[in-house]
């Protein structure tokens, strides 16, 4: 057996001794994750410094604040969560106890990816080892300082064979993919998200996919541009671009497209100077792939601003595109780097026909202060979540299911529904075992029965 | 989450099989410009087309019992209770229902979005595919159905060809009752199956086998189509030595030969000790007596297996272990009388895959742990049940094992119960549907926040430059209880 086979054999073999199912145990499994974090912060910083020019405060506010807010959220609901739900009875089954009982799945296999290396990661370990499961996780190797981290740090703090990290490329996932789990959650692009659900399916593992999209963000004429556009700057420039529910295109009527972009320069200006290259707080793209092809997105387009890199640290300055033909390649596929498109279009309905000639993305953003244009995008579109006049926040609501549709994913997280989607739920009635005579009725033979119609 | 793919680009029809070799294609099409258009969206459609629904179960009633009959050799008993009935409930349960069902949900707020609006809204997803099986025809093609037309969805619907009577009926008559710019009957076997897996669904629903099961999934991969699987297994049935025998042995009877075991949650086999064995088998014979008669092929409550090559199978596996009970069988009739086998050992073919017949093994075991272990050596059922009078055994059992469902001291009547999802885990499936959970199963739920376009100072602590006094906030936070400042 090959070595990542003997890892998750051993963290299932630990589940199946039963060790999770008390709940004292998950929970101190989670306290010990808190202490985790909050005792190597800095190291956290650290990596996300190095793989993605993070710093401190957005490593704090962009990633580990959503963790630890997960854990505290899921230690002090676990205990409702992870209870016996009675459900409504029918008139026959007054006497009986009828309710959905909670399991843990099994052994739970969670893919990390590479833009928020960290929450992306550890924020379904909360669900899952909450839910009562062995987690095998696989940061993604692309955030190479994260995944080294995650892989000292974790056995220090978790149980070791029940909540393993498994590092490697391709050759390991394909590796890890050959085993049998009782779910996978995958955090990646729709290409692989297949391969994933064709592994899956071999095994009739259920999977949630949380993949990505072209964002589209709407900007009304009615609507108060100065805070629209610090908005949008803050949620498409945050990590250079490179953040899966960022707004990826703007759509908006030609007569406010200078206006949009005056607002998009000052607040970028605000936010990371006159050159964005000196700033702490403004990120670099991954690798030298990702680089190439945003660099290239830029080509034959008019660019309002920016529209400059430098290859030797994988800067791109953030850009603002103008008048973008739909048929141009930075409209083909998810950008995922600080390049702002503008594409003109001259009604709410053309904006609602063009985004619906598309995949449906991960998420959609309408600007308005008026609620019917706002009602309109929402009940004519489809996608995995929205926010109205702000970008990115639905992402925080604990009770809100973080997931996409179609092309974007399936499935979802957070907060309870974390709990939900690692566990299974099974329906239960429990009867006593009285003596039939009120059940007569059902028993065969039934020709005495068919009196009536 | 970057490819090189045209994901941004208008959708992909390039895998679609090419026209005129393709005979779903016009009908996939036609449905989902009926989707795009929105007919499907309002309450009053979805309303319209249940009660259309309800009116073809009321209207053919006869017909359907009598395609039943000719099928499955279903009484008109089991016919009402197990397929008509509970198809009409389900109907009467949406259309009660649906506005409530399809109302935005509202969500509590964290601290920093109390000022926001934040809702769950349910959406359908579009072109909907609905594999149904065999066994309840009409109750497994059709409950589904109401789910997917409740939750907005135009629908294609795909009946076994293996209950050809009903199947002739859902295809020629049912299609009167519904809209059919929203709606189409795709009749066929394996080939046509294939065929339609090709094109792209966005929600697939399917009851049968693990095997097709994997093959369902392995066509939705390419699509990202989400899938529900209801599938099957082996699901035992633990009977402790504290009981009642009569009364355990009537309702194990019951559920076994209902449909003469072609049901993905009867009682596939029993664990016992010897000395219950003694007691059950007595009590057995009598309830099958008392059920079917002292000739049971001539009573009207027994079925029929639905097909030649099944009945070959299991007429087979009525060679494992000894025949304490039954094991008569008919091939012209495709008859096989209700049995119990004993003596019947862990590596026998009856004892390795799902029997779905009217044929009970029994397996002993000398403890409730070795009964545990038992079950947990093997595939996750559909469902499990336990009979004792001590609550504590039914509890263990529970507590560790995993299924589907469960039942303590009764079979399957958890089915009627809308608020008990009906689904499996591990091998016997994925996702769950009944009343409310079948709308939620064919609905995209979508996280909505509608902020504020004012009090835009409460947002910038998280806009850059993040200064050194944001530093020691950061210190701050992380030592006290954190809250997202966002």
């Amino acid at each position: 057996m090959s070595k990542i086979g003997e890892v998750v054999q051993r963290a299932r073999a630990a589940f199946n001794l039963g060790k999770t199912r008390p709940l004292q145990f998950r929970i101190q499994q989670l306290e010990a994750l808190r202490r985790m974090i909050k005792e190597h912060e800095k190291d956290i910083a650290g990596a996300l410094t190095a793989d993605l020019h993070r710093n401190e405060w957005n490593a704090y506010y962009e990633e580990v604040v959503y963790v630890l807010e997960e854990i505290e959220h899921v230690i002090k609901k676990l205990p409702e969560w992870a209870a016996d739900e009675p459900v409504e009875k029918t008139p026959q089954t007054q006497q009986d106890e009828c309710y959905i009982h909670s399991e843990p799945l099994g052994v739970v296999l969670i893919i990390g990816t590479w833009n928020y290396p960290f929450t992306v990661t550890v924020q379904p370990m909360v669900g899952a080892i909450a839910a009562g499961n062995a987690v095998v996780v696989k940061p993604s190797e692309l955030s190479e300082n994260m995944a080294n981290l995650l892989a000292t740090v974790i056995p220090q703090y978790l149980d070791r064979d029940l909540y393993p990290v498994i590092n490697g490329g391709i050759s390991e996932t394909t590796e890890v993919l050959k085993e049998r789990f009782d779910h996978i959650l995958y955090t990646g692009n729709t290409a692989v998200g297949k391969i994933i659900m064709m592994a899956a399916a071999k095994h009739l593992t259920p999977i949630t996919l949380e993949l990505g999209g072209k964002n589209p963000c709407y900007v009304d004429k009615d609507c108060d541009l100065d805070v629209a556009c610090r908005r949008i700057a803050w949620g498409k420039f945050m990590n250079s671009g490179q953040t899966c529910v960022a707004p990826d295109y703007i759509l908006c009527d030609p007569s406010i497209q200078n206006q949009i972009v005056e607002k998009l320069k000052k607040s970028l200006k605000e936010f990371y100077g006159e050159d964005a290259k000196k700033s702490r707080d403004y990120g670099r793209i991954i690798n030298s792939r990702h680089f190439q092809r945003v660099m290239g997105l830029m080509e034959g387009q008019k660019v309002a601003y920016g529209g400059t890199g430098d290859a030797a640290t994988r800067y791109i300055a953030p850009t603002i595109l103008t008048d973008v033909d739909p048929q141009s390649q930075v409209m083909q596929e998810e950008i995922f780097g600080p390049v702002m498109p503008i594409v003109c279009v001259r009604s709410l309905e053309e904006a609602i026909q063009f985004i619906n000639q598309r995949e449906k993305p991960l998420a959609l953003y309408v600007f308005s202060l008026n609620d019917k244009v706002i009602k309109k995008m929402i009940s004519e579109t489809s996608s995995g979540g929205v926010t109205a006049n702000d970008v990115v926040v639905h992402n925080s609501v604990h009770s809100l299911p973080y997931g996409g549709v179609g092309n974007s994913g399936m499935g979802s997280y957070h907060g309870k529904k974390s709990f939900e989607t690692f566990s299974h739920r099974r329906s239960c009635l429990v009867r006593p075992l009285l003596n039939d005579e009120s059940l007569k009725a059902r028993y065969p033979p039934s020709l005495a029965k068919m009196t009536r119609h | 989450m970057s490819g090189k793919e045209g994901k941004g680009a208008a959708k992909d029809p390039g895998s679609e099989p090419t026209l005129g070799m393709d005979p779903f294609a016009d009908t996939l099409r036609r449905l989902r410009e009926a989707f795009s258009a929105g007919r499907t969206r309002p309450a009053e459609f979805r309303e319209a087309q249940l009660r259309g629904l309800g009116r073809f179960l009321q209207e053919h009633k006869q017909l359907l019992q009598e395609a039943l009959a000719q099928d499955l050799h279903k009484s008109a008993f089991e016919s009402e209770v197990s397929e008509i009935s509970i198809t009409q409930s389900e109907i009467n349960l949406a259309l009660r229902n649906l506005r409530a069902w399809m109302k935005d949900e509202k969500v509590p707020k964290n601290l920093a979005t109390q000022l926001d609006s934040a809702f769950i809204r349910k959406e359908p997803f579009g072109l909907v595919l609905v594999i149904a099986p065999w066994n309840y025809p009409v109750n497994l093609t059709l409950v589904p159905l109401v789910g997917a037309l409740a939750a907005g969805n135009c629908v294609v619907l795909k009946p076994s060809e293996f209950s050809r009577s009903t199947e002739k009926v859902l295809a020629e008559v049912l299609p009167r009752y519904l809209d059919q710019s929203c709606f189409a009957v795709v009749p066929g076997g394996p080939q046509e199956t294939g065929q339609l897996l090709e094109h792209k669904f966005d929600y697939i629903f399917f009851t049968g086998s693990p095997r097709v099961g994997r093959i369902v999934m392995s066509a939705a991969a390419k699509h990202l189509t989400p899938v529900t699987l209801e599938l099957g297994g082996k699901n035992p049935c633990y009977v402790d030595d504290d009981c009642d025998p009569q009364t355990v042995a009537n309702r194990l009877a019951w559920f076994r030969y209902f449909n003469t075991g072609q049901t993905c949650v009867a009682p596939d086999y029993v664990l016992c000790s010897p000395d219950t064995q003694e007691r059950l088998l007595p009590a057995l014979q009598s309830a099958i007596t008392r059920f079917y008669g002292e000739d049971p092929r001539s009573s009207p409550d027994l079925g029929r297996i639905i097909s030649d090559k099944h009945f070959q199978r299991l007429r087979g596996l009525l060679g494992c272990g000894r025949v304490a009970i039954g094991g008569q069988s008919d091939e012209s009739e495709r008859y096989i009388a209700p049995t119990v086998l004993v003596d019947v050992e862990e590596m026998e073919p009856v004892m390795q895959e799902e029997i779905f017949g009217p044929i009970l093994p029994i397996v002993n075991v000398r403890s409730l742990d070795e009964a545990i272990d038992f079950i947990n050596r093997r595939e996750k059922p559909l469902a499990l049940y336990a009979f004792s009078n001590n609550k504590q055994v039914v509890n263990q059992i529970l507590d560790r094992t995993s299924s589907g469902s469960f039942g303590g001291n009764e079979g399957f009547i958890y089915l009627t119960l809308p608020s008990l999802p009906l689904g499996g885990v591990g091998n016997s499936g994925m996702g769950r549907y009944h009343g409310k959970f079948s709308f939620d199963t064919f609905s995209h739920h979508r996280a909505c926040l509608l902020s504020h376009p004012g009090l835009e100072k409460l947002n910038e602590i998280r806009y850059p430059p993040y200064t050194n006094s944001r530093e020691q906030l950061v210190s701050w936070a992380l030592g006290s209880h954190s809250c997202t400042l966002l």
